[in-house]
């Protein structure tokens, strides 16, 4: 049997139980690591042990590798925190500041100039094999209010569209979306996903509808913009407020879902 | 009021101004200007937003992030001068500049 001093016991219980980061994820200690040098401080205990366990989450989902552009747009001290990628590479800034940030809901935006560049293009991810995610703390109150959107023929978002108080979500076919009747500008998680040529999925308010909604293949290099889409050029701004988002390759919706409402409902209460 | 007149040349924002009520209106030659001093690669970038009588604007509350903050790098490149070209006008002023944008949905087909 092999033989461990009682310091060295107690260290691990300490630490395992209060977050500090014993035994914590390799990629979520990274993350931590990442969103604290950008903070210039520590995360409290409670904040990073929720980071932890969404991560560790994803990955017994089987999630976890389908983020493959990700911000927690949230729990970090500072907005250069926010920034930080969960997954993938930073998205790029266009006019937001620290004060349009809240640790505990998000980035809000100004529905006319402010949005990210997720630095992920629409084409980067395979036609029959995509997603988008968000987490609205929020919502839009314009006509026509994009979340997260980018692209051209096989154009990919989410958008409120009030004059039918509804979200549309657009995967892999710019010109046919997928509608979820009176959820256009409701908080919480909102995704859409497809893992086929011929069906959509679309998950907002905890609902998952389907649509019978052939792809087409992508033919542009646009990014993917957050709070505006990218169809050639930034527009359809949202004056909503985020506190995630995820790009990437097809996943249960419902999964992350309540993943990311953990994780969000856990900083809120670890967040003085 | 120009910017310069708002800030002076200590480049001070006034305690009871509301950047976010603001906007910043200026033109090419500053829009030109203000590009040329951010990196390509920059992960905190000024976007102006153009308008339909042809200026460019940006809301005010930038200015928050000039002095220690998020686009200080672009700020201290900006000779000081240039600020009396930029105009101060209310928001909902750059709002009503704001152009329509086109429809990017086919409706017909939802």
């Amino acid at each position: 049997m092999k033989n461990i001093s009682p310091k060295r016991l107690l260290n691990n219980i300490f630490l395992k139980t209060s977050g500090g980061g014993g035994g914590f994820d390799a990629d979520a200690t990274a993350y931590i690591a990442a969103v604290e040098a950008a903070d210039g401080a520590a995360l409290e205990a409670g904040v990073k042990t929720a980071i932890n366990d969404f991560v560790v989450g994803c990955k017994a989902d089987g999630i976890w590798t389908a983020l493959k552009a990700s911000c927690i747009l949230s729990g970090a001290r500072t907005l250069s925190g926010a920034f930080v990628p969960l997954a993938g590479t930073a998205p790029t800034n266009n006019n937001f500041v620290s004060g349009d940030y809240n640790r505990k809901t998000g980035l809000v935006g100004d529905g006319s100039s402010k949005y990210l560049n997720s630095n992920r293009q629409n084409a980067t991810d395979p036609q029959n094999s995509r997603h988008q995610a968000i987490f609205v703390s929020t919502g839009d109150s314009l006509a026509t209010g994009t979340y997260i959107a980018g692209g051209g023929d096989g154009f990919t978002g989410m958008f409120n569209v009030s004059n039918s108080n509804s979200l549309w979500g657009y995967i892999s076919n710019g010109v046919t979306s997928i509608v979820a009747a009176s959820q256009g500008n409701t908080v919480a998680f909102k995704g859409i996903t497809r893992s086929n040529s011929s069906q959509a999925l679309l998950r907002s308010g905890g609902i998952t509808t389907s649509g019978s909604i052939t792809s087409v293949s992508e033919n542009t290099n646009r990014t993917v913009a957050v709070f505006a889409q990218n169809a050639g050029s930034i527009g359809f701004y949202t004056n909503g407020r985020l506190a995630f988002y995820s790009i990437g390759e097809s996943l249960d919706l419902a999964l992350l879902d309540a993943r990311v409402t953990t994780l969000i409902a856990a900083y809120a209460a670890a967040i003085p | 009021m120009n910017l310069l007149e708002l800030i002076g040349p200590d480049r001070i924002l006034p305690t009871d101004f509301n950047p976010k009520a603001h906007g910043l209106v200026f033109d090419d030659t500053i829009h030109a200007a203000l590009l040329a001093v951010q990196a390509a690669d920059a992960r905190h970038r000024i976007a102006p937003i153009e308008l339909t009588d042809g200026t460019w604007a940006s809301s005010a509350d930038v200015l928050t992030e000039a002095t220690n903050g998020l686009f200080e790098p672009i700020f201290s490149q900006l000779p000081t001068e240039l600020a009396s070209q930029v105009t101060v006008v209310n928001w909902t002023d750059v709002l009503a500049l704001l152009p329509e944008p086109e429809e990017p949905l086919d409706i017909e087909n939802n």
